[in-house]
């Protein structure tokens, strides 16, 4: 029970960082229909920034903040220098053009910042609190409440702003969004910063819980991600949230229980990408298109 | 000088031409019918008036020039693009539809949103419906009333019955004339059920090939041995 | 005789009555064609037809055989082909590949030969030419190396009419054929479609709102409000029913 439990928390923990990035990718695939390969990496480079400030002495919540400022506006250059000229083409551009945005960012990272490994620190306190016989860090309870807060500020924005209703029409439809008068290409820039600084903030969760910050410390994060936002459904907020808590439990059980599978990595995401492609491709909240005739 | 004036227009998309040189004028609370067969370039008129299009000639709005003016640029200036098919926001709820509708308008949309629902009540029992379950009668209402949202000067209607029942179609442009007459907002309605439409409007053109064969007062238009053949059926 | 006969049938979606208790039949070589208000359940039964809706009660006959125990997939091959009231074309494609796209699903070229290209080549030529008569006798065949993709909406309609009657069927079923079409043009579809039927054998099942149309080339109408039938007979008796008039065709009929 004590291991179930340790286990639960740790998958939650984990699972809270997958549903982060999640929304991210599910904030740009509902808006522009891409599927953002460079999502993780993108996080990556913002983390690197926090980890620049700290390096410098500032305080990390405060570097968490600027980093997540700095990375809005640069979703926004990219998506207004890199994509826009590409929004029209097929799916296939689109992908490559994101995949090549991966290579780019991450070759950019090493350059600049070096491959070396880097210490950053964590938001949260060291507490540990013992429920049940087992663990429970004040890291897990700090990162479910960073996503509760993120839901809800995400909430508030699209459901009960002027701006998020505007957001909300162009992404169901970009042409009449235009009529009435909305700015959809502003609105598509403001939706790359808004996934970018998500990203800044799940790179700033997930880090801390890893050994150091490497160039490859989000890859494995992005792929879990994509089974989350996968698993709930690319155009649902609420099944990112689900999907993402859903593969970091399946992953910490998967690899505490069944053996052999601890020394495979990334074989849950990829079976539960594999398993909701086959069964249920729109994923478990995800839309199915029914139109009334 | 009249609300909307469009000369020497040329336009269409890619390299295919559909507009050719056409002049064409809408006057302050106006209602206009644009007649012509498949493919004469109704649609394309009023997308280039709405900046959906890019077009070469001249366009005013009230002595502005629109053209190569952005759709939300023209939009804002006050012309409502309603357009063919409808384009309601389908998973949006109804009312954030009408909201929408006066997104580029200063000041609170709420009293507007009332007032349409008064006007259409069928769409204040479905306001917090998804647009997308609406019937295609509802959906036409709808798109009518997000168009009127933003109180404009111009309101530019592509088929508003395609698809339509009879008695809807009916029911449609008694209303439309019913707010024209209320609110002077002025039209320009390109539209296949010519008898209806020239039953409200003013004055008439007929399209062929890209530009304006022929046009007048509705009720001469009307009379026309050629247009009484080719668009009204007797 | 009766190629259609649709009795009783009723269809849900949760708890909303789409359809309740229909009935009606239509002869071979008949054009019928099927009015009512927008949401009367009209696009309902076509797809009730052509099995992409379950219905949740009653039989429909189509030539003798249970039409409810036969897959979607299998409709083509039992004659039956349908346009679209929001048009299903391939915009990237050119108006004669968007016809022979029907064409192929009645190709006698079965997969193993298609993949050995054993008498592809011939099969392929004819197509080629039954689709260009096709459109040739739609008025399309001047568009035929044109992509779809910008064509206007009248002549779209038209081209979903070409597609399926390359399906060579023997039941035709339009939804809105008509709609955004002037009254000339909608003139000279009606004389294609009832020319169509008399030279292919056809039997045609139309939803249409453009009562000019309705008039002059069904034999049959019924007439549908709230998913029931409210009338049945021919057009002249129609127009002058009084539930059809308020109903449907108000004061222009």
């Amino acid at each position: 029970m004590a291991l179930f439990l340790s286990q639960l928390f740790i998958g939650i923990g984990n699972g809270v960082v997958y549903a982060s990035v999640a929304l991210a990718l599910v904030l740009i695939f509902r808006t522009t229909g891409i599927l953002n390969f460079a999502q993780g990496e993108m996080a990556l480079f913002s983390t690197y920034i926090t980890w620049k400030f700290t390096d410098h002495g500032m305080p990390v919540v405060l570097a968490i903040i600027l980093s997540m400022a700095i990375s809005f506006i640069g979703g926004m250059i990219i998506e207004r220098v890199l994509i826009r000229p590409v929004e029209s083409a097929s799916p296939l551009t689109i992908v490559i053009v994101t995949l090549g945005m991966f290579l780019a960012i991450n070759s950019l990272a090493q350059l600049i910042f070096g491959t070396g490994e880097k210490q950053l620190p964590s938001p949260f306190p060291s507490h540990r609190y013992h429920v049940l016989g087992t663990t429970l860090t004040a890291q897990t309870i700090g990162l479910v409440a960073v996503l509760a807060v993120e839901c809800l500020v995400l909430y508030i924005l699209f459901q009960r702003t002027k701006m998020g209703l505007a957001f909300r029409a162009v992404a169901n439809n970009v042409e009449s969004s235009r009529l009435v008068g909305i700015n959809s290409g502003l609105m598509l820039m403001l939706g790359w910063g808004m996934a970018a600084a998500l990203g800044a903030l799940a790179g700033a969760m997930v880090v801390p819980t890893q050994p150091a910050l490497v160039p490859s410390s989000m890859q494995s994060v992005l792929v879990l991600s994509f089974a989350a936002a996968a698993l709930g459904g690319f155009d649902s907020p609420l099944g990112a949230v689900v999907g993402g808590l859903v593969v970091g439990v399946a992953d910490a059980m998967t690899h505490q229980y069944i053996d052999g599978l601890d020394q495979i990595e990334l074989v849950v995401p990829f079976a539960l990408i594999l398993l909701v492609l086959l069964f249920r491709p729109n994923g478990l909240f995800g839309k199915t298109v029914v139109e009334r005739v | 000088m009249a609300l909307l004036e469009i000369e020497g227009l040329t336009g269409g998309y890619g390299p295919v031409q559909v507009l050719h040189e056409l002049d064409l004028e809408v006057g302050d609370g106006e209602v206009v019918v644009v007649l012509g067969a498949n493919g004469a370039g109704k649609t394309t008129t009023l997308r280039a008036i709405s900046g959906m299009i890019s077009a070469k000639g001249r366009i005013t709005l009230g002595g502005t020039s629109i053209v190569g003016k952005s759709p939300e640029r023209v939009a804002r200036l006050g012309v409502a693009h309603v357009p063919q098919g409808r384009g309601t926001f389908t998973d949006l709820t109804v009312e954030e539809n009408l909201r929408l509708g006066g997104y580029a308008r200063k000041g609170g949309v709420a009293e507007d949103v009332q007032r349409w629902f008064t006007t259409f009540p069928r769409l204040e029992e479905r306001r917090t419906q998804q647009a997308g379950n609406l019937s295609g009668g509802e959906q036409q209402m709808l798109a009518i009333a997000r168009g009127l949202m933003s109180r404009p000067r111009l309101l530019l209607l592509d088929e508003p019955s395609l698809g339509l029942a009879p008695l809807i179609t009916q029911d449609l442009f008694q209303r439309l004339s019913a707010i024209n007459e209320e609110m002077g907002t002025a039209m320009l309605i390109v539209e296949q059920n010519a008898n209806l439409a020239l039953a409200i409007a003013k004055r008439a053109y007929v399209l062929e090939t890209g530009s304006i064969i022929s046009s007048g007062p509705a009720s001469e238009v009307q009379q026309d041995d050629a247009v009484r053949k080719a668009y009204l059926g007797y | 005789m009766a190629l259609l006969s649709v009795e009783d049938v009723g269809v849900r979606f949760g708890g909303v009555v789409a359809l309740d208790g229909l009935s009606f039949t239509v002869d071979e070589g008949t054009i019928c064609a099927l009015i009512g208000p927008n949401g009367a359940g009209k696009t309902t039964l076509f797809n009730v037809l052509s099995r992409l809706y379950q219905a949740t009660t009653g039989a429909v006959t189509f030539d003798g055989q249970n039409l409810l125990a036969v897959p979607s997939h299998r409709i083509a091959e039992l004659g039956m082909a349908r346009t679209f009231q929001n048009l299903a074309l391939f915009p990237a494609l050119t108006v004669l590949e968007n016809v022979m796209t029907g064409a192929h699903s009645s190709g006698k070229v079965g997969f193993t030969r298609a993949a050995l290209r054993i008498g592809v080549g011939s099969e392929e030529r004819r197509m080629r030419a039954q689709s260009h008569e096709i459109l040739q006798r739609l008025s399309l065949d001047h568009l035929a190396d044109r992509p779809c993709g910008g064509l206007p909406y009248g002549t779209l309609k038209r081209i979903e009419i070409a597609r399926a009657l390359a399906l060579s069927p023997r039941f035709l079923m339009l939804d809105e054929p008509a709609a955004g079409l002037t009254h000339s043009e909608v003139d000279e579809l009606g004389a294609a479609i009832k020319s169509i039927r008399d030279d292919f054998s056809l039997t045609v099942l139309l939803v249409e709102h453009h009562m000019a149309m309705v008039m002059q080339i069904s034999d049959h109408v019924v007439v549908m409000d709230f998913g029931r039938k409210i009338a049945d007979g021919p057009p002249e008796v129609i127009r002058n029913d009084p539930a059809v008039i308020k109903a449907y065709l108000g004061a222009s009929a």
